[in-house]
This record gives structure tokens, sequence and C-alpha cells, in this order.
């Protein structure tokens, strides 16, 4: 069943920023992560479900109730802010006491709660001590436990691991996801940080300038980015985008002066924007059938591998290797004719089995 | 020692001998008067140590009606100036911190307010007072109200820098775990500005406490306590002015006394 239904909804904000009509789903039990670079919308996009803001247009429904217009937030709903918002002069208990507080709930059951979501939550310290007398990964988990406390339908995240430094962020991350595998909470999460997005989500909803730009699982966007923005946003290094033309027999293209030996999609002539990442590429000739000769500019030592920066025709081209080419050398560089994506160049929206599985990826 | 040390150290110990002897010689002056005799304290020449003791003039000052009537309606003044100008500067701090051009505009009005000179209000006020009845009554409301605008700016400065430690999200974040308005208010920021709101309810306070020029402009009979410490001087009761101006320190002590747990920061156990 559809737990957060979303149509249409738009809020827009003087500057220009906000949400456009916005639509999506969000099933049952489900770990969707909102995707995009900040300003791009995605805590109004929260706020709007939380009920802490009305949308100019369109309709929200959590468990299949219009809460478009609801006047003050129900237990439907609740939220983990980016600075996790923790009462700072309250205890961890009264933290997450709180909103049971709010509630008119007897001590007993106050009490017999807060130690229940406490233990699922994975806090096991002193509930008796302040905010600021805990740790960062102490202060996540009782900023989890309120919002859980409640037993919401929804669980709303901004961000929240973004202020704990790597490690632990990657350790967080792990028992977050972990959790939410345990007790299939819906879980929506916005981020900015794509490994979070990839390590959480069941499905993610990149965004761009308040618009979806594509839905998808997190294999379904890296694999087969929908338009040129998520291509550039997912991946480190960023996806190599080339101008290219299709050669006059609809057989082969020219990046600039250089032709590559691989077919367009059919039907397609004049200009496009071809992608490869720069893991897709070797240079070993096994590696795939597509050969591309270019220039080695520089290199960049990694550890693990190198990231070469090189030219093909006169458009820079990134490429991660696991040995070292001489800068200045012409190199041959191999890559998989099913690793190769294509954009409209004017649109900029992906040409070619756009909505086809990932089954005809193959994996390797 | 090198010789610039010898003199920074020579100058410092003039300053800390001129900081003792400006602030603490007066008070010496002070209570010496208020218990000798008429006698001692006008002795030529002057004399350090009072011969004779005497407790007449605080009698005078707690029984006569006039001087127990101004005590008392200083003390009115003051705590009503210092609840107005609170009040007002939380709810002018909370606006000014939820919005940019309420704070522009906020910041703008109160440093504009600060920089007029204050005699030049003082005849238009005394007009508008007489006007709404509000000059030289006996409870001194009239100068109570012109208190809290004087001591407004500070008091809201003083709780803006408090309300922007609070991060907004603590609002929201109360809001979805069902908290109403006045649950947000009494709950979640009354127990953060603890600290603040006694700051400013004590300087407003003390600013009212011993305000002198309105005092003597828009209260001209029924006086406060500085305007009458100084008629007393004038007219040549220094002892009983002494005894005034020594009790005029007393409720200050007391405030001091019993907000001074909220107003001295109690060091945190650190976070880590």
């Amino acid at each position: 069943m559809a737990e957060l239904v979303m149509r249409d909804v738009s809020r827009i904000f003087r500057s220009g920023r906000g949400v456009r009509n916005l639509s999506l789903t969000v099933e049952e039990g489900e770990f969707f992560v909102v995707l995009g670079p900040s300003g791009v919308g995605k805590s109004t996009l929260l706020r709007l479900i939380a009920g802490l803001d009305t949308p100019d247009n369109g309709e929200i429904e959590i468990g299949g109730r219009s809460v478009t217009h609801r006047a003050r937030p129900d237990h439907t709903v609740a939220m983990v802010f980016q600075n996790l918002a923790l009462y700072p002069h309250m205890s961890a208990y009264e933290n997450i006491a709180f909103p049971l507080k709010m509630m008119g709930l007897g001590r007993r059951e106050i009490e017999e709660r807060v130690r229940r979501t406490a233990a699922l939550a994975g806090l096991e310290i002193d509930l008796n001590r302040r905010p600021s007398q805990l740790s960062g990964g102490e202060r996540q988990r009782v900023a989890l436990a309120r919002a859980l406390v409640r037993e919401p339908r929804l669980i709303l995240m901004d961000e929240p691991l973004s202020q704990v430094d790597v490690q632990l962020r990657s350790v967080l991350r792990v028992e977050l996801k972990e959790f939410q595998r345990r007790t299939r909470r819906t879980i929506v999460y916005v981020t900015h940080d794509h490994d979070s997005a990839f390590v959480l989500g069941d499905r993610i909803s990149v965004m761009h300038e308040g618009r979806i730009a594509q839905i998808g699982s997190p294999e379904e966007v890296y694999r087969r980015p929908a338009n040129l923005f998520v291509a550039r946003f997912l991946g480190h290094p960023p996806m190599n985008l080339l101008r290219c033309q299709v050669a006059e027999s609809g057989r082969g293209l020219w990046v600039n002066d250089v032709r590559l030996e691989l077919d367009p999609p059919d039907g397609e002539s004049g200009e496009l924007v071809l992608g490869i990442r720069p893991q897709d590429l070797s240079v070993q000739p096994e590696f795939g059938a597509v050969k591309l000769e270019v220039k080695v500019e520089s290199l960049e030592y990694l550890g693990a591998r190198y990231l070469v920066r090189a030219r093909l025709g006169n458009q820079a081209l990134l490429v991660e290797l696991p040995r070292s080419l001489q800068p200045g050398q012409i190199a041959h560089l191999y890559a998989r004719a099913d690793r190769f994506h294509f954009f409209d160049a004017t649109s900029g929206e992906r040409i070619g089995q756009t909505h086809d599985k990932a089954s005809t990826v193959t994996k390797g | 020692m090198s010789q610039r040390f010898k003199l920074l150290e020579i100058c410092r110990r003039a300053l800390s001998a001129f900081a003792v002897v400006t602030a603490v010689v007066p008070i010496y002056l002070l209570i010496k008067q208020a218990f000798s005799v008429e006698l001692d304290s006008f002795a030529w020449p002057p004399r350090w140590i009072p011969h004779h003791l005497t407790l007449e003039h605080l009698h005078k000052v707690t029984s006569t009606g006039e001087l127990r009537e101004s005590l008392i309606r200083s003390a009115e003044v003051a705590t009503v100036a210092a609840c107005t100008a609170t009040l007002l500067g939380t709810m002018l701090a909370y606006a000014m911190t939820r919005d940019l051009r309420a704070r522009r505009w906020g910041l703008a009005a109160l440093t504009a307010s600060r920089l007029l000179p204050m005699i030049a209000v003082a005849l238009p006020l005394a007009t508008v007072l007489i006007r709404v009845g509000l000059y030289d009554t006996p409870s001194g409301l009239g100068l109570a109200l012109v208190h809290a605008a004087i001591a407004l700016p500070v008091a809201a400065i003083l709780l803006l820098g408090a309300f922007a430690k609070i991060p907004l999200e603590l609002e929201d974040a109360a809001f979805l775990d069902g908290a109403s308005q006045l649950t947000i208010l009494l709950r979640i920021y009354l127990p953060q500005l603890k600290q603040a709101l006694a700051a400013a309810f004590v300087l407003s306070f003390l600013s009212s406490w011993d305000e002198f020029g309105f005092g003597l402009l828009l209260q001209p009979t029924n006086r406060t306590l500085p305007p009458l410490i100084y008629y007393y001087a004038v007219f040549g009761d220094v002892g009983a002015a002494s005894a005034l101006a020594l009790v005029s320190t007393a409720p200050v002590l007391i405030v001091l006394v019993a907000l001074r747990h909220i107003l001295i920061r109690q060091p945190k156990p650190p976070a880590f």
C-alpha cells in the first residue's frame, strides 16, 4: 500500500526556489531517499510532508488520508532534523518522553515506551544525561528515539548524519539501514551525499531545481541516468560527457575529428552527448570492443588507482586506471559498447532503452 | 627588570590606586555620613573617623512618610518598568529572530531611539503624559512607562542574542511533537532564556531605579528616590540624604543576590 502520495505539489518561494509540480509515491516499509544538491527544494519537500509548510498547489496523502490542509500535524509523521533539534535543557529521557507528554499519556506508560524505544534505537546510556553530555552518535540515537516513540507511520529525516564525522557516519548509516530493514518503517530521507543515498535507499529520487529528475533503485539511477543532470550528479569522479556527431552513414560517431566505432541508438542523427564513466574504461583490449585513442595529459595518484586526465579529440576525459600512464603519451582505451550512455544534446534526456530495466546491463 | 616594565608596573599601580580611591572613598563617605551626627559631617578639618555614631538618620528615613513613600514608589516604578521592558523586549527579540525584515527595522529603530538626546524628548513626553492623565501620579505609572521605553533597546538586544542561540528547528520539532504555541514558549524557549531574561530584568530595573532626569521632570511632587536624595542634599539634610542613598543600594543588592544563580553561568561538563 502506498504510504505517502504527492500529486502535482508545488510550493514556490519568492526567491524562485522551492518545489514544482512534484509527484511521487512512497510504499509502506520503504526507505526512500531524496537526493540533490543543496538549495534544490529537498528540505521544502520534507517540510511539506511534515506539515510545517502548506503547498500552493497539489495534494498530499499519508496512509490514504489527505493531509494537504491539516491545521496541525497529527501523530502520523515524525521528523529527525539536520541539527537534530534536541531540547538542550532536557535530559535524553525527557527529550524522548516529550512527544508522549504532549499526547497526555500517564507516567507509567511514558516510562515504559521511552525505555522500549531507547532500546530499539540502540541507546545504551544513562538517559538522565543532557544532549551536551552525549557523543555525536548518542545524540543521533536520541533524536531517532524521539521520532520513533510516537510510532509514526512515516519518519522524515533531513540529513541527520551530515554533522558527524565521516567514519562515524558510515557506521551510523549501516546501523540505520539495519534498523529500517528490521522494523520495516517507512522512511523518507533527504541528503545531498550520494554515498548515503546509495547505502540507505531502496529507491532514490534525484531532485533538480525543485523537480524530480529521476526516481529509481540505486542501481537504476546509477547505471541508467535519465538525463544529463543525473549523469553528472551521481558518481565520483563524474561521468565523462562528450559532444559528438553521428556519422553520415548512421553508423559510428565523431568526437571532434576522432572516429569511434560505436553505433548510436537507432534513428539518431546530428549532435548527441555521449557519456562514459571513468571506471568503465580500461587499457586492456579484452575489456571491451570500443577503442578510444586518447592523449594523456596528467595523472593523480588516488592510492588504489590512478586518475588519468586525458583528451579525446579536444574534449577532456577522466579515466580511472589501476596503473599509471606517461603524460604526453598516446594511449588506447577500451570500453564495452553497452557502457556508453547517449543523451539528447538539446533536451539532455537519455536516448534509447530508458525504461528498460537493468536486465540489459550485464554486470561485470 | 627592564626600564619599560618598571614604567608599566608604576602605571598599573597608579591606575589601581585611582580605581580604589574613586570607588571606595565615596562609598565610605556615604556610610560614614549616614551614621554620624551632623556636626561630624561638617567638621573642619574633615574627619575620616566619625566621633559619634547615630542611627538617627536611618530612623528618620524609615519613619518619615515622604521618604518611605518615595522608596516604595521607586521600587514600584522600577519593577513595572523592568517587567514591561523585559516582556516587550522578549516579544521584539522573538519577532526579530523569525523575520529578517523585522530584524533590520527593529535594530534600526532601537538604535535610533538611543541616539536621541533624552532631554529633547522629555518635554513632549511630559505633554503626552499630562494629556493621558499619567503625569505626576502617586503610582508613578507614567514614569515607569518612560523608563521601560528607555530600557527596552538594551533588553531587546540582550534577548536577541539569547534567541539567536536557539535553533529555529527546535520550535519545528516541538510543533511536530504536538506542542502548542504556549507550550513551546513555556517549555522550550523559557528554560533556555532564563539567564537572558534575568539579565534584562536586572539591567532595566537598575536603569529605572537610578534614573534622575525624567523622575525630576515627570514626578515633581510624587517623587522617586534619586530626586528626593537630591532635594535633601540641596536643602542641607546631608545625613538623611546619605541614609537614603544607602538604603537605595539595598534593593540592588537584594536583586543581585536573588538572581545570582541565574546570572552567573554555571560551567557545563564538557561534551565529547
